[in-house]
This record gives C-alpha cells, sequence and structure tokens, in this order.
C-alpha cells in the first residue's frame, strides 16, 4: 500500500517536472536591441507583394536580427478569425506569415509558434486561411487555441474595464511576439488592426464585449506590447467586416506598415482605410493610457514604394 | 458451409470495423464518407428512405430484401453492427466458460411482432421513439457516439492536455461540447443491456425486442432456402441446438425456427455429419414454425392489441407559433439540421441514430430531449448554446442514413433558412451598458446581422430575409442568462435571399502618396 503511494507520487511528480511551466507574465516581451533599431518609428511599404513588402519593409527597421535572437521563442500572431479563403482577406494573407516565420527561422529563433483563438471553428479556419500550411511549410508550430486548458490566467494591472485574462500558453511563454493583423472593417469597433488581433490571445472575449469592448482592446494593449507590429494592408476588407460577406468586400490597396508601437500601427492604418483614428475608440484609449503614439506628424518616418 | 460461414465472419469483420471506424474517424478523414456507406445499407435507415419516398426506389433496400428473401436474415449476423457486436459477446463467454451450452426455447413472436406492429403504428401516426429505442442501428449510433466516442476523447484530451504542457501540439483537445448527460445515460443503459442479456441469453434481443429482427422474421416466413436438419443425416445428437445463439434449433422434434435464425451457420458448421443443410422450401413443406402453428391465434391477437395501442401514441406536441417566443421558451424549440425540410417531416424521419451529431465538424448538432415533444427524445437538434452551424458545411446531409436530412449543395446551403434571428433591444449591451459590443454582427455569415449607427455607438439590426438561421449572432452574443439575440425556428425551412452585393468605397491603392 505504501509502496504503491510512493510509486504513484513518484509518477505524478515526475509528469509535473515535465510540465512547461509558463514563464511569469508580468515579464514584458523581449523588445528589440535598441528601442528604435533603425531609427524609424514606423516603416510603410506599398507597391508589392506582401512578402516582398515585409523583406523591404523590416530591412528598413534594421533587419529580423534586431527582433529575433538565435535560441529564442517566437510567436507570431496573424489574425485566422474565419473560415474564408485568401482572396476574402479575413485572415492576415498566408504568404506573408510564411516570410515571417522563414526569416525568424533563418535568425535562428529555436521555435516559431503560429496560432489564432478563432471564431469561426477553429480547423477550418486553419486550413482555409492557408496560414496552416504556409506557417507548417516554413517551419513553425502551428498551435491549437480552441480549448480553455490553452490558456492561463495573467493580470492586466493597467486595465480599467479589464483586470485579467486567460492568455494562451506559447504566448506566455515566448521571448518575442510579432503581432500580424490584417486591416479590416469592424460593425462596431469601425477597424480591427493591431490591438483588436491581440483578442486572439486570450480565452474569454465575450467578457471584452460586454464589459466595453472599445476600454477592454485598450486595456489588453496596456498589458504586454508586441515586439513588432506588421500590418498586412494587402487585400483589405472595407465593408462587413470582420468576417465580410463575398470578395466584393475587399480592395486591393497593397501596403504594409511595420512599427514597435501598435498605437501607432493602427493609427496609419486608420489613415490608409480612410477612417479619422480619433473616430476609433480604442485608439485614443490606449494613447491616453500612454500605450503608444498617435502623433503621426511628430514621428520619424520611412515610406517605401515599390 | 464451413465457408459460408467464414465468408459471414468476414464480412461482419469488415462491416463492424467500417462501422467503428465510421463514428470515431473525424467526418474530414474518412469518417463522412464510411457513415454513408454503412448507413446505406442498415436496414432499417433504407426501410425509412423508401417508405419516405415511395417512388425514390432505394437499391440498397431491393437488396437487403431480395437477400432476406433468398436465403433469410442474412442481415442480423453480417450487416447488423449490433448483431456483430452480441456476437463478440458471445464469443467472449464461449473464450471464458468451458462450457456454453444453449437450449431450444419457442420463439417469443408475441412480443417480437407485438412490438413492430405496437412501434410501426405509432411511426406511422407520428411518434418514432418506440422504433427510435429499439432500432440496432440507432443504439448502435447512439452509444458510439455519446459513449465510446467521447470516452476516447477524453483519454486523448488527457493526453493532449500533458503533451501541450511540453509545447508539443500533435494531439490536439477534442471539445464534447453537443455530448447531453441523458444521452450518455441513455446509450450506455442500453449498453449494459445488450452486453448483459447477449452474454447471458445470446442472441434474445433479436428475436424478442428488436423491430428490425421483427421485419427481417416475418420476411424470411416465405424465404426461398432455409436452413433446415435433414432427418436422413441427422443422428440426434443435438450439438446443433446446443451452438444455437438465438434458441431456434429443436433437438427433439428436429425443427429450426426458421423466422427465428439470425444466420449465423453455426449449427451448420458444427454439425458432424453434414445434416444441417440449406434446402429449398418447395422440397420442404413439412418443416416449419410448429410454434407458430401452436400459437397463431394467441399471437394475432397480441399483435392487433399492440397495435391499437400504437395508434394512441402521441405525436409531437405543436407549440403556439404566432409570436415570437422569448429566449426560454425559444430554447426548447427544436430547430432542426439544414436539409430537413421542415420540423414535423424530420422528427417523422430521424431514427436518432446521431450519425448526423457525430459527423457535424461544429458540434452544433445535439441530441434532443423534449424539444420536438417527449416522444422525439435522442432526435437531433441545433443547439446554439453548443456552437453555431458553420456556413460552408453540408457534413450532416450526407450522413443522415434516413433521409431525414436529405443531401444539400453548398450554394444550396448558402440561402437555406432553418430560422431567423431575432433582437431583443432591451437584453443587448449596447443598450443596457451604453458601450459598443457588436459580437453578433462580426459572426454573421451573411451580414444579415449588421451594426447601425446609435447615437456614438453601434447598435445590431437584422435583416431576416438574409438570415439563414446558423445562430453565429446567438452563440457569440455575450448577455447573461438571456442571449439578446437569438434564432428562431421555421418549421417549414425556407430560402434567404442572397445578401446584396455592393462595391466599396476606395480610400487608398499603391499609385497614392501615403495619408500621413
Amino acid at each position: 500500500m505504501d509502496r504503491r503511494r510512493f510509486l504513484a507520487g513518484g509518477v505524478a511528480s515526475a509528469v509535473v517536472a515535465g510540465l512547461r511551466i509558463p514563464r511569469n507574465a508580468s515579464v514584458p516581451f523581449l523588445p528589440p536591441t535598441s528601442p528604435r533599431p533603425s531609427g524609424f518609428d514606423l516603416v510603410a511599404v506599398k507597391g508589392g507583394e506582401p512578402d516582398v513588402m515585409f523583406r523591404e519593409g523590416i530591412n528598413a527597421l534594421g533587419g529580423i536580427r534586431a527582433f529575433v535572437r538565435k535560441g529564442q521563442k517566437v510567436v507570431v500572431k496573424p489574425n485566422i478569425g474565419w473560415d474564408v479563403s485568401p482572396e476574402r482577406a479575413g485572415n492576415t494573407n498566408p504568404k506573408l506569415i510564411r516570410e515571417i516565420v522563414r526569416q525568424c527561422k533563418d535568425a535562428g529563433a529555436r521555435e516559431v509558434t503560429v496560432l489564432d483563438h478563432t471564431c469561426d471553428s477553429w480547423q477550418r479556419c486553419y486550413r482555409t486561411s492557408g496560414i496552416e500550411s504556409a506557417a507548417k511549410d516554413a517551419g513553425a508550430v502551428v498551435a491549437p487555441a480552441h480549448s480553455e486548458g490553452y490558456f492561463h490566467e495573467v493580470a492586466v494591472p493597467g486595465g480599467k474595464s479589464l483586470h485579467t485574462a486567460k492568455e494562451h500558453e506559447a504566448i506566455l511563454d515566448a521571448d518575442v511576439f510579432i503581432n500580424v493583423p490584417v486591416l479590416k472593417s469592424h460593425g462596431s469597433t469601425r477597424l480591427t488592426v493591431s490591438m483588436k488581433n491581440m483578442m486572439g490571445n486570450v480565452w474569454d472575449r465575450q467578457y471584452w464585449h460586454a464589459n466595453d469592448l472599445h476600454q477592454c482592446i485598450a486595456d489588453f494593449a496596456t498589458y504586454r506590447k508586441p515586439t513588432l507590429n506588421v500590418v498586412d494592408a494587402y487585400a483589405v476588407m472595407k465593408d462587413n467586416g470582420p468576417r465580410g460577406v463575398s470578395t466584393d468586400d475587399v480592395v486591393l490597396m497593397k501596403a504594409q506598415l511595420l512599427t514597435t508601437d501598435c498605437v501607432t500601427a493602427d493609427t496609419a492604418a486608420a489613415k490608409l482605410f480612410g477612417v479619422n483614428p480619433n473616430d476609433v475608440r480604442h485608439i485614443v484609449l490606449a494613447s491616453e493610457q500612454k500605450v503608444g503614439r498617435m502623433d503621426l506628424d511628430a514621428l520619424s518616418i520611412k515610406r517605401i514604394s515599390l | 458451409m464451413r465457408h459460408l460461414r467464414r465468408l459471414r465472419l468476414w464480412v461482419a469483420g469488415i462491416v463492424f470495423a467500417g462501422a467503428c471506424a465510421a463514428f470515431l474517424l473525424p467526418e474530414n478523414l474518412a469518417g463522412g464518407a464510411l457513415l454513408k456507406i454503412i448507413g446505406t445499407i442498415q436496414f432499417f435507415p433504407a426501410l425509412v428512405r423508401q417508405l419516405a419516398v415511395p417512388a425514390a426506389i432505394s437499391l440498397a433496400f431491393m437488396a437487403l430484401v431480395l437477400f432476406t428473401l433468398l436465403g433469410g436474415r442474412v442481415y442480423c449476423s453480417t450487416l447488423c453492427p449490433l448483431g456483430i457486436y452480441q456476437d463478440m459477446v458471445i464469443w467472449l463467454r464461449r473464450r471464458l466458460e468451458r462450457r456454453v451450452r444453449y437450449r431450444y426455447r419457442p420463439p417469443m413472436y408475441g412480443w417480437l411482432y407485438g412490438i413492430l406492429a405496437f412501434a410501426g403504428i405509432a411511426g406511422l401516426s407520428g411518434s418514432l421513439l418506440a422504433l427510435n429505442v429499439l432500432e440496432p442501428f440507432a443504439n448502435f449510433g447512439r452509444v458510439m457516439t455519446d459513449v465510446v466516442a467521447p470516452s476516447l476523447s477524453a483519454v486523448s484530451n488527457a493526453a493532449a492536455f500533458l503533451l501541450s504542457r511540453m509545447g508539443i501540439y500533435a494531439i490536439v483537445h477534442v471539445p464534447l461540447g453537443n455530448i447531453e448527460i441523458f444521452a450518455v445515460a441513455g446509450a450506455l443503459l442500453f449498453l449494459l443491456m445488450i452486453t448483459v442479456l447477449s452474454y447471458r441469453e445470446g442472441r434474445i434481443f433479436c428475436n424478442l425486442l428488436c423491430p428490425t429482427g421483427a421485419v427481417l422474421s416475418l420476411l424470411s416466413r416465405v424465404s426461398v432456402f432455409r436452413l433446415s436438419i435433414v432427418e436422413s443425416s441427422c443422428k440426434g445428437c443435438g450439438i446443433c441446438e446446443r451452438a444455437c445463439k438465438a434458441n431456434c434449433i429443436n433437438n427433439a422434434t428436429k425443427k429450426i425456427d426458421w423466422s427465428a435464425c439470425i444466420g449465423c451457420y453455426d449449427c451448420a458448421t458444427v454439425c458432424p455429419t453434414d445434416g444441417v443443410r440449406f434446402v429449398s422450401r418447395f422440397a420442404a413443406r413439412d418443416i416449419g414454425e410448429v410454434a407458430v402453428q401452436r400459437e397463431r391465434r394467441q399471437v394475432l391477437g397480441v399483435i392487433a392489441g399492440s397495435a391499437l395501442l400504437g395508434g394512441t401514441m402521441p405525436a409531437r406536441s405543436e407549440r403556439d407559433t404566432s409570436r415570437v417566443p422569448d429566449y426560454e421558451t425559444n430554447r426548447r424549440t427544436a430547430i432542426s439540421p439544414p436539409g430537413s425540410v421542415n420540423r414535423e417531416r424530420f422528427s417523422d424521419l430521424c431514427i436518432a441514430c446521431h450519425a448526423c451529431v457525430n459527423a457535424c465538424p461544429a458540434k452544433v448538432i445535439t441530441p434532443a430531449l423534449t424539444e420536438y415533444g417527449w416522444t422525439g427524445i435522442f432526435q437531433a437538434r441545433m443547439d446554439y448554446g453548443a456552437n453555431y452551424c458553420t456556413f460552408d458545411c453540408v457534413a450532416c446531409g450526407s450522413v443522415c442514413p434516413t433521409g431525414a436530412i436529405q443531401p444539400i449543395t453548398m450554394p444550396e446551403k448558402h440561402l437555406l433558412q432553418i430560422g431567423t434571428a431575432t433582437f431583443v433591444k432591451a437584453d443587448c449591451v449596447v443598450e443596457t451598458k451604453k458601450t459598443d459590443c457588436g459580437a453578433c454582427s462580426e459572426h454573421c455569415p451573411t451580414k444579415a446581422v449588421r451594426m447601425v449607427p446609435y447615437g456614438r455607438l453601434f447598435i445590431p439590426e437584422v435583416r431576416s430575409e438574409y438570415c439563414v438561421g446558423c445562430g453565429a449572432c446567438e452563440h457569440s452574443c455575450p448577455t447573461k442568462p438571456r442571449k439578446a439575440i437569438y434564432v428562431v425556428a421555421k418549421a417549414q425551412h425556407g430560402r434567404a435571399l442572397p445578401p446584396p452585393r455592393e462595391q466599396p468605397v476606395r480610400s487608398f491603392d499603391s499609385n497614392q502618396e501615403f495619408p500621413f
């Protein structure tokens, strides 16, 4: 009896020892080698394919090695919310994800994980979006995020409406977080860009919806800022977002924004979209909560035309 | 005869493995295709299919009937997954116990046909309850869907949990969202009953309670060939009687109750003198159902009585649909799956085999408790608490074996209206908290639910002509305990208008300068 209990205890502790203990969530993601490795606050690229624009943009920002160092764990977080094909532009462009993953691997990342807590059925979203196969091709781990068990509670000390959230364990475990939203229209928040994209990092989105959505989006952005934001504005859903109804909702903009500041990213994206950033409440709130800067005129911007 | 038995074992093995795989493999990984094949060759679903659309001749049904008219209840030991399961239990008993001996038991045709008459008449008058509780494929499907599959998922989920902590996602968590406790309990109870019964009494279920067995038993009465004891070869050793798990061989009278014979051919294989053979009915007039001759009047009486009783089974109770029900009332009314045409037709044809519950990738199809009335227990309904219907999916109709859910094409599905959304402004976050939300509109695949300006906020507006009733809005609505937007069933499914297509306003293209 005693021996059996001893053995059971041994097995249990062995299992526990093997478990990954999520990193302390209050530790910020690693910033770039220097806050502005290239001297630019924002790089805006236009006129190329998504992967080409990323290559040009990241070079202007100091190269991928300014953000990803050897042996690090990287999470690349696209928008994979919907069971729609790439031409519907409901999800981040798979070519862009492939290129980002490839560059992270080239920079020596130990592990690159791609995930999103999807809205439609997750396996269909991952497949139909083309992101699963593109990411795997480039060597990423495509992690599931459809079940509460993958998420762990973290505190959001700077939050006004959102005080805790359950974040995905791969993100909790990451050194570097690259946020890759797609620019889209949104019925209630006007736009969905980089801060809104981080709703896919957490489990309980309904709480955000029920408790001042704009405030919750801004609150979560106060918690940990992405290492880098890459806004995919290649094909942009102008109407009926965020899911869209048909390809008629989509216009080709062939643009991309790269910045470490998610507020700057969303402000510039709003202008591309033709919406006054001051009319998008979560951008204003995040700026007021000192998450980042909206004053594009005062920033150093590199504009690249291909 | 040895070869025939071997053939039977091979076919049964393949069918059983196929049936298990059909219910255990994911829908897109052969599970759906196998469900379709297995469901097509099942007798009772084929019968329902044939009765539902008499003009469309079901080849599978014709083949099954012809087989039975030729050689008796071949189905029961080769194609019926529940029959094969019982044979496996019986095989296990023979391995565990040294001497397993069966004895002749006069078949209880009164019960068998009485139950069929009761269930059949009730079925025709609008309640499949009795059939659904007893039909073998339905029970097999429910056991697999509600007991076996979730049990395996629970094990794999535990593994998925441990692996995920090590950063390995080779096994992923399988949500058990549409598992209902009463359905699990019902299936478990049946599994226990059939296991104990077959272990102790052989194939008694098939000759006492099974409605499929009853129909096939009636058909086999006029079959061309029948297993018979050939008197000239028989030494009366009784080894065949002891081997007969259907208890239908009487060594004393050297008769086989052919309409109770489930066609396993064990008797013919064990007979040392080849005394059990297939004999044409025209060559053997004297071989027959002694028991029935004796009890015919009594049996007929029971059947007639049961049939009358069956007529008194209540059909579905119809709810008043003249006004929009509140959320709680609405949750108690079934929305039938896409392809079921209308709710009454569906409830008349669904044998509750849970093939659709099993195949549904979104796990939105759920066993009903009383949503179709209490006689519709276990039938399939849409549960928007569990999830919402995937816009680009037609899995349920492609696996339904009875045609209760008809196969539909993707373009048909995109405009199929199984219900329409109802918005209750007084319960909406935008109204109660004066903050933006829009979860419903976000998820709407046709933008039937769109956000319109409401002061400085945006509030949902439902355009029901574009609504397909998928439940995305209801499922994602964050209000508790009542959802502020929910789908009200359309008893008769309809057609939505295609969403309007408008060219969007261009704000920027790559030939312009950046607006910052």
